[in-house]
C-alpha cells in the first residue's frame, strides 16, 4: 500500500487546506487562500491536494446516506424484554467489568437553592451517578468539589453535616429525603430506584408519596428500616439505638440478627440490640419542626403534623404482623444458577443446573453453565470434557466456537496440556476464520507454541497477532516475548 | 441522512423510562432503534453481532437514563452510551460475555443487501465500512461523527473527552488514511492522490 506522504510542495498553504474545508480558517487567511486556489497553474498542488480531500469527504458521505443494515429488531426487543430488570448501581455494574476501584465512587450532587441547574452528564456510561440536591445549608465535611463546579460526595466515605446543617436529596419527585442535626451517613442507590441511606448519627425525615415504590430505606446500626409508601423519621441515639417515629404507612424493620417485622402507623419504637420498643408519638411541636425539615411536602408535612397531633399522648401497643414471606424467585433456573456462579455459590449453582438438566438434557445454556460450574469447582478434567462434547454437539457457530475456546483455554492453562490446546485453537482458527474470538485464538496460539519450546513458530504466530491486530489486546504482551526471545536468542 | 440530533422521543415517554418504565422504554427503542443501529455500524465495521451491540448499548442506556438530567439533547447521551460500547467490542472479556449471549439464539443467515440497494450502492457500502474497520478506533469515531454524522468539532470533543484542537487534529490524520487505504479503483476509478 503505498504511504500518503502528503503533499510535496512547500506551499505553505498545503497545510491549511484541512482547516479551509472545515470552515476554521481564521478570517484574514480565508479569502487570501481563496484567492491562491484560483491562481491557475501556480498552485495545482493545493487544488489537487483540496480536490482528494473533497473526494474524501464526498465518498463517506455518499455512504452515510446509504441505508444501514436492520438488525433483527424485534429479537433484540425479545431479549432486551428478559434483561431491563431493575436498575443496578452503575458501581455494581462496574464491579463486574473491569473498573472495580474507580467504580467504588458514588455520589451525589449539590446544587444550591439558589444556584443555576447542573450542567450536562458528558459522559453518561461511566459518570458516577448523581442524587439532585433540593438544598445544602450550613457546613458539610466529606463533599468534594466535581469537575463542573458542584460539590460530591464519594460514597465510601461518611458524609458529616456540621450542627444545624441540613442536606435535603429528592431522588425523584415523590421522595424526600432530609438530614440533619449534625448527621453522618453514606448514600447509595441499592437497586433501581431504591434509595439506601446508611446514618451513623443525626436525624433522617422520609416522606414518600405515591409512586415512590420501591423507595427508600435506611440502615441504622441496630438494623435495617425499609420503607413500604410512608413518612418517618430516624434519630439516632447515643448508644446506636435509633428512635424512629412512623407516621403513616408502614414500615419493614429487620432488626440485626432477628426476624423482620411489619409496623403500620402511626406508631413511634426505638430499635436496639433487644429489638422493638414502643414510645410515644411525636409531640406536635416535633410535627411542627417536621414541616421545616422535609419542604417540597407540603400537603404532606400538614397531614404528618394533624396526625402527630392527633396521635394519643401515651405509650401504645405497637401495631407489629410478621413480614410476609418473601415473593417466589420468579428467575427462571438458568439466570438463578448464573447469578449463583457469579457469586462462587458453585455447589448451589450445580444442584440447580443438575435438576434443571435431568429434565432438559440437551439445554445447551445450561449444559453450558454447568461446564462453567466444573470449572470453578476447579475440576478442569470434566470441564474440558463437558466442553468439548458440547463443542461436538450439533450446536450453532457461537456455541461451538465458545466451548471449543473455553476447552482449549483449559488445556492450556489448567491440565498443562498445550499440544492438546494447540490442536484445539488450531480448529477454532479453520472453523471460524471470522470467529467473534479470533483475537484470542491468534494470541494462544503463540502461547501455545511458546510452552512448546517451538520458538520459531512462536515468533511467526506472534508477528502475525500483532500485524492482525495492531491495536489488540495483547500487543504489549506479545511484543514483550518477542523481546524476550530475541534477547534470548532462541529460535 | 437520518441524524440523532433529531431523536423524536416524547418527554412523558422519556420521562417514564427514567423512573423505570420498561413499556415506555420499549417505546422508546421503537422510536430510536433505527439511529443506533446505523451509528454502531459505522463505528464498528460491518460486524456480524450488531445484534448483539444494540442490545447491550440499549441495556447502557436503560442503566445510565437516570442520570441523564436534560440539559443536552439526548442524541448526544445516545452517542455517548454508543461510542462506549463500540469501544468495549474491542475488549476480550465483551467479546467472550457476547458469545455466550449468543447461547441461546439460533445461527443466523448474514445480512443480504435488499433488492433495492444495487451493486454499486453495496460495493461502496462494502468498501467504506472495510476501510473503517481498518483504521483505529480513535480515527475511525472522529471520522464517522464529523462526517457521516455531522457532529461538529465541540459536539466530538464533548463525546470523547478530549480537546477540540485533538479532534480536528485527529480529523485531519483520518481523512488521510481514509485516502490511503480506500480501494478507490474497485468503486470509481484512480484513487484521488495527495499534492505532488
Amino acid at each position: 500500500m503505498a504511504r500518503d506522504r502528503g503533499p510535496a510542495t512547500d506551499c505553505r498553504f498545503l497545510n491549511r487546506l484541512q482547516d479551509h474545508l472545515d470552515g476554521r480558517l481564521p478570517p484574514r487567511l480565508a479569502p487570501e487562500l481563496e484567492r491562491h486556489l484560483a491562481e491557475g497553474p501556480a498552485c495545482r498542488a493545493c487544488r489537487a491536494e483540496l480536490a482528494s480531500l473533497r473526494r474524501v469527504q464526498a465518498t463517506l458521505r455518499a455512504a452515510a446516506g446509504l441505508p444501514a443494515p436492520r438488525v433483527d429488531r424485534a429479537a433484540v426487543l425479545d431479549r432486551l424484554r428478559e434483561r431491563l430488570g431493575p436498575r443496578r448501581p452503575r458501581w455494581a455494574l462496574a464491579l463486574g467489568g473491569v473498573a472495580a476501584a474507580a467504580a467504588a465512587l458514588l455520589a451525589l450532587l449539590l446544587v444550591p437553592s439558589s444556584g443555576p441547574p447542573a450542567p450536562p452528564t458528558a459522559d453518561p456510561g461511566t459518570a458516577p451517578e448523581r442524587f439532585p440536591l433540593l438544598a445544602l445549608a450550613g457546613g458539610a465535611d466529606g463533599l468534594v468539589p466535581g469537575a463542573d463546579g458542584s460539590a460530591w460526595v464519594p460514597a465510601d466515605g461518611a458524609v458529616r453535616l456540621a450542627e444545624g446543617a441540613r442536606l435535603v436529596v429528592a431522588p425523584g419527585a415523590a421522595l424526600v429525603l432530609a438530614i440533619d442535626e449534625a448527621g453522618a451517613f453514606r448514600l447509595r442507590r441499592a437497586g433501581g430506584e431504591r434509595f439506601e441511606a446508611a446514618l451513623e448519627r443525626g436525624r433522617l425525615a422520609a416522606h414518600l408519596g405515591p409512586g415512590a415504590d420501591p423507595g427508600v430505606a435506611v440502615r441504622t446500626p441496630a438494623g435495617m428500616l425499609e420503607a413500604l409508601g410512608t413518612a418517618f423519621v430516624v434519630r439516632i441515639l447515643p448508644g446506636e439505638e435509633a428512635d424512629v417515629a412512623l407516621l403513616e404507612g408502614r414500615l419493614r424493620v429487620s432488626p440485626t440478627g432477628r426476624a423482620p417485622l411489619e409496623v403500620e402507623g402511626p406508631a413511634r419504637f426505638v430499635l436496639g440490640a433487644g429489638g422493638l420498643a414502643p414510645l410515644a408519638p411525636l409531640s406536635a411541636t416535633e410535627a411542627a419542626e417536621l414541616m421545616r425539615v422535609l419542604p417540597g411536602s407540603a400537603a404532606g408535612d400538614l397531614r404528618l403534623a394533624w396526625l402527630a397531633y392527633h396521635a394519643p399522648a401515651r405509650p401504645v401497643a405497637l401495631p407489629v404482623r410478621p413480614a410476609p414471606s418473601p415473593a417466589p424467585d420468579v428467575q427462571d433456573p438458568l439466570t438463578r444458577a448464573r447469578k449463583l456462579l457469579a457469586a462462587r455459590r458453585v455447589d448451589e449453582a450445580r444442584a440447580l443446573l443438575e435438576g434443571h438438566l435431568a429434565g432438559a438434557p440437551g439445554d445447551p445454556r445450561a449444559r453450558m453453565l454447568y461446564a462453567d460450574a466444573l470449572r470453578l469447582a476447579g475440576e478442569a478434567t470434566p470441564a474440558r470434557d463437558a466442553y468439548l462434547t458440547l463443542a461436538r454437539a450439533p450446536a450453532s457457530d457461537a456455541q461451538q466456537e465458545a466451548a471449543l475456546f473455553e476447552a482449549g483455554l483449559l488445556e492450556l492453562r489448567a491440565l498443562g496440556a498445550p499440544a492438546r490446546a494447540l490442536g484445539l485453537f488450531d480448529e477454532l482458527r479453520r472453523r471460524f476464520p471470522r470467529g467473534l474470538l479470533r483475537q484470542e485464538v491468534a494470541f494462544h496460539l503463540a502461547e501455545c507454541y511458546l510452552a512448546l519450546g517451538d520458538y520459531r513458530r512462536a515468533r511467526r504466530a506472534l508477528d502475525d497477532y500483532l500485524r492482525l491486530y495492531p491495536a489488540g489486546t495483547q500487543v504489549e504482551a506479545a511484543r514483550g516475548w518477542l523481546r524476550e526471545l530475541e534477547v534470548k536468542g532462541w529460535r | 441522512m437520518p441524524s440523532p440530533n433529531r431523536l423524536a422521543v416524547p418527554a412523558e415517554c422519556l420521562a417514564r423510562c427514567q423512573a423505570g418504565d420498561t413499556d415506555a422504554f420499549q417505546e422508546l427503542y421503537r422510536l430510536t432503534v433505527a439511529d443506533v443501529e446505523r451509528i454502531l455500524h459505522r463505528l464498528v465495521g460491518a460486524a456480524a453481532d450488531l445484534d448483539d451491540l444494540v442490545q447491550e448499548a440499549y441495556l447502557a442506556l436503560w442503566r445510565a437514563l437516570p442520570g441523564f438530567r436534560g440539559q443536552a439533547p439526548l442524541s448526544s447521551f445516545v452517542y455517548g452510551v454508543c461510542l462506549r460500547v463500540a469501544q468495549h467490542r474491542g475488549r476480550a472479556w465483551f467479546r467472550r460475555l457476547r458469545l455466550r449471549e449468543a447461547w441461546a439464539r439460533e445461527p443466523r443467515e448474514a445480512a443480504q443487501p435488499g433488492p433495492e440497494r444495487g451493486l454499486s450502492q453495496a460495493a461502496l457500502e462494502r468498501a467504506v465500512q472495510g476501510t473503517l474497520a481498518r483504521m483505529s478506533f480513535k480515527l475511525r469515531a472522529v471520522l464517522v461523527l464529523h462526517e457521516m454524522e455531522e457532529l461538529s468539532g465541540k459536539e466530538i470533543a464533548a463525546q470523547l473527552g478530549i480537546p477540540e484542537k485533538t479532534v480536528w487534529t485527529r480529523l485531519h490524520n483520518a481523512r488521510k488514511e481514509f485516502r490511503r487505504s480506500f480501494p478507490w479503483h474497485e468503486i470509481e476509478g484512480p484513487p484521488p492522490t495527495a499534492a505532488s
